[in-house]
């Protein structure tokens, strides 16, 4: 029924005569778009600053007895307290805690006696750099086989070849990054002596924890490109191009590839912002000096400005870069911001 | 006597530059125990109507009468008076039952509900219901993917049925039906309809199919209702220039005819609709072919209701003749 | 239901495997801690970080206590961990988001909004803040990876139980008086129950590994329980000495995860029919059909008028029920400029033959003729070596919405053709710009620079045939080029063909389930009834004295303005759609079962297109010149 919809004239008069915000909404599409998202990216930033503040103060118990034990003593423990702005209202703590927040500001190390933006600045760029590297090979990978296996398979060809890759790719996702990172660090490291098994030297050392991380996320992907691609195969506009007896290559490449990619920036987002947040695991294997390592020797020391300044970036990361493929997808495919 | 009565209908979809009212003030009457059909192209709003009438779309009226009760407002009781006395069929079938009932028990909970208790007439079994749809009633034990299109469209004439109810609104029933198989249930309806006594509601875009089931006949333009009248006099004796259009645009079985060619433009935006008489753009007897007639542009002749026999135009009682002349059969 | 998946998983070797594994392991995690409690216990300080021998299958630790013994003890508690923060991801997840679903709007949408965000942060993280909050240990794991994997949970389950809720039939039952208990329990709980419950399965391992990731991570489990996880980490220090103690509760790991995903895909497979594509089998492809289809008969020449030449073309499918053939051996014979009408119902497989003469059939159909010739050229167009002849066939198909590339500019659309045959660019754009013209488009040259979006339904089909003339097509395939579009816009559409046909010269085949439509724009038709023309001659023969039963009981059917009200009502031709499945029929008519008319012969012999009074048709008994209409 909305088929007509999508005429042509539109009276002009008819137009000017609304103002307002519909209006601005009607002639400005982008415009709207940007405003809602960033208004949208500062709120989530808003809720992580409260949720990150809040963390260490809904645990159960003084979180400056948790910190330093039963043995403390009373002294200490009030120290400890004027330390982490305890002994004022709540209100004034969340007030300063955002204020030096917005400052980068996440005082002292508990364990490590340094400033914690400090420590991040040394850190946040490794996991970004091991993230950046897993995410392009996952979509290097993860597309190219995704693609060829929809060509291959298409319209219930290659019926083998399309179980056993079903099969191979489920078991493959089923495999975790750690026991991937073990496995690699043994055989490439350990026994071929291939690549360095911990620490940062380099192209080599970033080489297995890459690999580790990016593997179990190529068996998701890969499966999703074809599901997608073979979406893409199946729609009339390209049976329209075969009709018009287009070369397979460039129906292929001009017909399918495009719409196709829609996904893929989607795809490529996510997987980059899950990545920068989910190589935790990967880094302490591999002893690698990012972020994640960091985080995780910070909750078992319970080093709470470390663990919140850590939660409260990778978490910013992950709502930016969500928000550029946002805005990317409405570059590549402009209806979509119309539907909005 | 009328069995279902709405005044000034209205429904609007989405808010600011980008809303639509797809209904725009329709008032309509379906008479006792008679038929009135509803057409118009995609878009006109004919369906909206229906939709709104059983409340599966929110609209507003000034006056809605179910069964001589009457309401001002869509409110509970209202609410509860259209389940008890309207039921609704919808154009695809296939979408119409839970694919994880089998048709008998679908029809089965329509019988258990509590709403049905005080509605008229004798309850029925599901066996009864299926056979007077003329269904084996071995289709009760089947689930909706093992019927075809026809059997399943007279399942769901049947469930409707089981809600007993004076009304009965059908949108586009036989539009994804090949042509025989519409025949039948079109037969089927007509036979349904003199023994149970039902009003009906018959939503189609096909003029020829709604010209032969139903009493009166009220044409939709972009939420409006244009032209209204007795069945006969509206499709042969147009007085709306749009519904001459159509009727002219119907292709005919008869072989060499030539082809016609009413409206060359297609509908506008219906979220912008046009100033004055809303076809005033694609109207062939309108400003388009005879500058002088201003009115058109200026004036909008409205809406009217079913009741009225009437036609929303200027140039009404002209329109039939003008055509006529303006013919234009194309060549070859 | 269940049945279904038991047969799924039985059914292929890899849902079996899956199946036996998880069995194993189940049983494992039971018998584990009883079997071998005291073995993993045992402290031995002359046996510490032993390496792999027949007593220690995986060495032993650094307090010299057996790994693999361990490891089999640790089963029951990974288990327990991974099901028990399933539960709880699933119990917090399903119910938060089917609440979700029946709020009102507007708090729904912000309810909605809050789980997208919850759901961009890994769930890992997630898990890491939470163990953190509550502090390390098994309930804590729990807990914290149960809250962690409720953000996807809810997103699926309110997802499901929205597009249930809006779902026709769903509506339509309120309609009836369904009450609200029946419409929860058996409308939407029963149709999302389902994916819920198979999403349920892969959130277990999901969650072993989350649990297994804490643990290794040393915030999980706290010694002295010991998971797969702890195993791991322990054996992890000790890499260098004795990787088996890291790659044995490694391996447990895999192998449960590598299970649950075996069986999950399986079920997944069985949930949802369309992923089945194993069972279809494909018959030959291009290539082969295209050679079946050239076989060259010289000693036939075609007549020059003859545009196409078909004779005995088939498609058939290879389906677990047997073939099924929706075009059987039909003649199809299109003169120069003529407009031939393809008449028939849904099912009657008069869009296969479209599809299959213009070389577009599925890739698993066995597309054959006895000869074909096109342009006097060996071979269907799909097949032709040169594609510049292939292209003088252009195809309009029924759905102008979907048929034009959404993300392409039309100019580019309706250019890329020619281009590719070497025309020139502005060659090609002013081509286009003469083309949309020809149609009746307004302003063609800036409606190059638009998208398809930005067209009604009546000018997108009115640029597919622009799209279709650009290479001087000598053959116009129309398959039910308006059955989409109003009557309005259906006569637009219908008269450009007309122009078309004209103008170019350009025979046309038009595809039509509405006699109307053929009548007004055919001088010659053809009847299809279940793969087969059972009728073919002058549209005026055809429509004012048929001959075929079948085509008597359509045209019977056929309810027009002209028909007054008072006529009789049009008979129902005995549902001729259902019956016309195309599956292989033992030799005899295919109408027979429905014939008024058919004699002893009609069961025996398939009647093939006989010359009759005015056309031909394939009946044995259409000399019976009874009452005609």
């Amino acid at each position: 029924m909305a088929e007509e919809a999508a005429v042509v004239s539109r009276p002009t008069q008819q137009l000017s005569s609304r103002a307002g915000w519909s209006d601005i909404k009607a002639r400005h599409p982008w415009l709207v778009f940007l405003l809602s998202r960033v208004a949208r990216l500062v709120v989530v930033c808003a809720l992580l600053l409260v949720g990150t503040f809040l963390m260490v103060r809904l645990m159960p118990g003084d979180p400056a007895r948790r910190i330093l034990g039963l043995q403390a003593t009373p002294e200490a423990v009030e120290l400890t307290r004027h330390r982490l702005g305890l002994d004022r209202s709540q209100f004034e703590q969340l007030w300063s805690y955002c204020r030096n927040a917005l400052h980068l500001d996440f005082g002292e190390s508990f364990s490590q006696g340094v400033p914690v933006r400090e420590l991040i600045a040394e850190r946040f760029p490794k996991t970004v750099e091991l993230a950046a590297a897993a995410t392009m090979v996952l979509l290097i990978v993860g597309f190219g086989v995704g693609t060829l296996m929809a060509v291959l398979t298409r319209d219930g060809r290659r019926p083998r070849l399309d179980a056993t890759y079903g099969t191979s790719m489920g078991a493959l996702s089923a495999v975790p990054d750690f026991v991937l990172a073990a496995l690699f660090a043994v055989v490439f490291g350990l026994y071929l002596k291939w690549f360095p098994v911990a620490g940062d030297n380099g192209l080599s050392s970033l080489t297995l924890p890459t690999l580790a991380v990016a593997i179990p996320g190529i068996g998701f992907l890969s499966r999703v490109v074809r599901a997608e691609a073979l979406d893409v195969l199946s729609q009339n506009y390209v049976r329209t191009a075969r009709a018009k007896r287009l070369t397979s290559w460039r129906i292929y490449v001009r017909h399918v590839m495009p719409n196709a990619a829609y996904g893929g920036v989607t795809l490529a987002g996510v997987s980059f912002a899950s990545l920068v947040g989910g190589t935790v695991v990967v880094e302490q294997v591999f002893n690698w000096p990012g972020m994640g390592s960091a985080l995780t020797s910070a909750v078992v020391n319970r080093d709470y400005p470390v663990v919140q300044a850590g939660v409260l970036l990778l978490g910013a990361t992950v709502v930016i870069v969500n928000t550029l493929v946002d805005v990317l997808l409405a570059i590549v495919d402009p209806g979509a911001l119309r539907e909005n | 006597m009328t069995a279902l009565e709405v005044t000034d209908l209205r429904v609007q979809y989405g808010r600011g530059a980008r809303a639509v009212r797809a209904v725009d003030g329709v008032s309509l009457a379906v008479p006792s125990g008679g038929t009135l059909g509803l057409v118009g192209e995609s878009g006109s709003g004919k369906s909206t109507v229906a939709r709104a009438l059983v409340g599966l779309t929110h609209g507003s009226f000034q006056r809605l009468v179910v069964a001589d009760a009457e309401f001002s407002s869509w409110s509970r009781p209202a609410e509860a008076r259209v389940r008890r006395h309207v039921q609704f069929i919808t154009q695809d079938p296939s979408s119409a039952f839970n694919p994880r009932s089998t048709i008998g028990a679908s029809i089965a909970e329509v019988l258990a509900s509590p709403v049905r208790e005080s509605a008229s007439g004798t309850a029925r079994t599901p066996a009864e219901l299926l056979e007077l749809v003329a269904l084996d009633t071995g289709v009760a034990r089947r689930y909706p993917h093992e019927l075809s299109g026809g059997q399943l469209q007279r399942a769901s004439i049947a469930r409707a049925l089981a809600a007993r109810p004076s009304v009965l609104i059908a949108d586009e029933i036989t539009s994804a039906l090949d042509v025989g198989v519409q025949a039948g249930i079109l037969r089927l309806l007509g036979d349904l309809q003199k023994e149970l006594a039902l009003s009906i509601v018959f939503i189609s875009h096909n003029l020829a199919v709604t010209r032969h089931i139903s009493d009166q006949v009220a044409v939709m333009y972009l939420g409006r209702i244009v032209e209204a009248g007795d069945s006969e006099e509206v499709l042969v004796q147009s007085r709306h220039p749009y519904t001459r259009a159509l009727v002219d645009s119907v292709p005919r079985l008869k072989v060499g005819a030539p082809l016609r060619l009413p409206i060359q433009s297609e509908p506008p935006d219906p979220r912008h609709p046009p100033a004055g008489c809303r076809f005033h753009p694609r109207c062939p007897v309108g400003p388009q072919t005879n500058p002088e007639r201003t009115d058109c542009i200026e004036h909008d002749p409205g809406t009217i209701a079913t009741s009225a026999s009437d036609a929303a135009c200027h140039y009404a009682s002209q329109a039939t003749r003008t055509i006529a002349a303006q013919d234009t059969p194309v060549p070859g | 239901m269940r049945n279904k998946y038991l047969h799924a998983l039985v059914r292929t070797p890899s849902g079996a495997i899956g199946a036996l594994t998880l069995l194993l392991i189940i049983a494992l995690a039971v018998v584990g801690p009883l079997l071998w409690h005291d073995a993993a216990q045992a402290e031995n300080v002359t046996n510490l970080n032993l390496g792999v021998s027949r007593d220690h299958l995986f060495g032993t630790d650094g307090l010299g206590r057996d790994v693999f013994a361990r490891t089999m003890v640790a089963t029951r508690l990974s288990l327990l961990l991974a099901v028990g923060a399933a539960v709880v991801g699933a119990i917090l997840g399903y119910v938060v988001g089917i609440v979700i679903a029946v709020l009102p709007a507007q708090l729904r949408r912000v309810c909605l909004a809050a789980v997208d965000v919850s759901l961009s942060f890994p769930v890992i993280l997630l898990a890491i803040v939470f163990v953190a909050m509550f502090g390390g240990g098994t309930t804590s794991t729990i807990v914290a990876i149960g809250i962690a994997f409720a953000p996807p949970l809810a997103r699926l389950s309110s997802n499901l139980a929205l597009a249930e809720s809006r779902k026709e039939y769903f509506r339509i039952a309120r309609t009836l008086g369904v009450p609200t208990r029946t419409l929860l329990s058996r409308y939407l709980l029963a149709n999302i129950a389902e994916p819920l419950l198979l999403t349920f399965f892969y959130a277990i391992g999901s969650a072993l590994v989350a649990v297994s990731a804490l643990s290794f991570l040393g915030i999980g489990v706290q010694p002295p329980s010991y998971d797969w996880g702890v195993l791991l980490v322990n054996g992890f220090t000790l890499l260098y000495v004795q990787p088996a103690a890291a790659l044995g509760p490694a391996a447990m790991i895999v192998v449960t995860g590598i299970g649950l995903a075996l069986v999950g895909e399986a079920s997944a497979r069985a949930a949802n029919p369309r992923l089945t594509g194993a069972r279809r089998r494909t018959a030959g492809d291009d290539a082969q059909n295209a050679q079946a289809a050239a076989e060259p008969t010289p000693d036939d020449p075609t007549p020059d008028d003859l545009v196409l030449d078909v004779r005995g073309l088939r498609v058939a499918f290879d389906t677990p029920a047997g073939e099924v053939v929706p075009v059987r051996g039909i003649d199809l014979r299109i003169r120069k400029g003529e407009v031939l009408g393809l008449v028939g119902e849904s099912g009657s497989g008069k869009s296969m033959t479209a599809l299959a003469i213009a070389g577009l059939a599925p890739a698993n159909a066995r597309v054959t003729t006895e000869r074909c010739r096109f342009l006097g050229h060996a071979g269907t167009p799909a097949g032709l070596r040169s594609r510049r002849i292939g292209q003088r066939l252009a195809m309009v198909f029924q759905d102008p919405a979907t048929s034009l590339n959404p993300a392409m500019r039309l100019g580019t659309q309706m250019t890329e053709a020619v281009r590719a045959g070497g025309v020139g660019r502005r060659e090609a754009v002013e081509r286009a710009v003469e083309r949309l013209t020809d149609v009746r488009i307004p302003a063609p040259a800036s409606r190059l620079r638009d998208f398809a979006n930005q067209l009604s339904g009546g000018q997108r089909q009115r640029v597919m045939i622009a799209m279709g003339l650009m290479t001087e097509p000598a053959l116009i395939v129309a398959d039910e080029p308006t059955t989409a579009l109003d009557v309005t816009v259906q006569a637009q559409v219908l008269s450009v063909l007309r122009d078309v046909n004209v103008r170019s010269g350009a025979s046309v085949l038009l595809i039509s389930h509405d006699m109307s439509v053929i009548a007004q724009m055919c001088a010659k038709v053809a009847v299809m009834y279940a793969g087969a023309i059972v009728e073919y001659g002058d549209t005026a023969d055809v429509v004012h004295r048929p001959q075929h039963p079948y085509t008597r009981a359509l045209l019977a059917s056929v309810i027009t303005l002209d028909h007054s009200a008072e006529s009789e009502a049009p008979a129902e031709p005995g549902g001729v759609a259902q019956s016309a499945d195309g599956r292989n029929r033992p030799g005899g008519c295919s109408y027979l079962a429905r014939c008024p008319i058919a004699s002893e012969r009609c069961a025996d012999e398939i009647p093939p297109l006989m010359q009759g009074a005015a056309g031909e048709v394939a009946c044995w008994n259409m000399a019976n010149k009874e009452q005609l209409v």
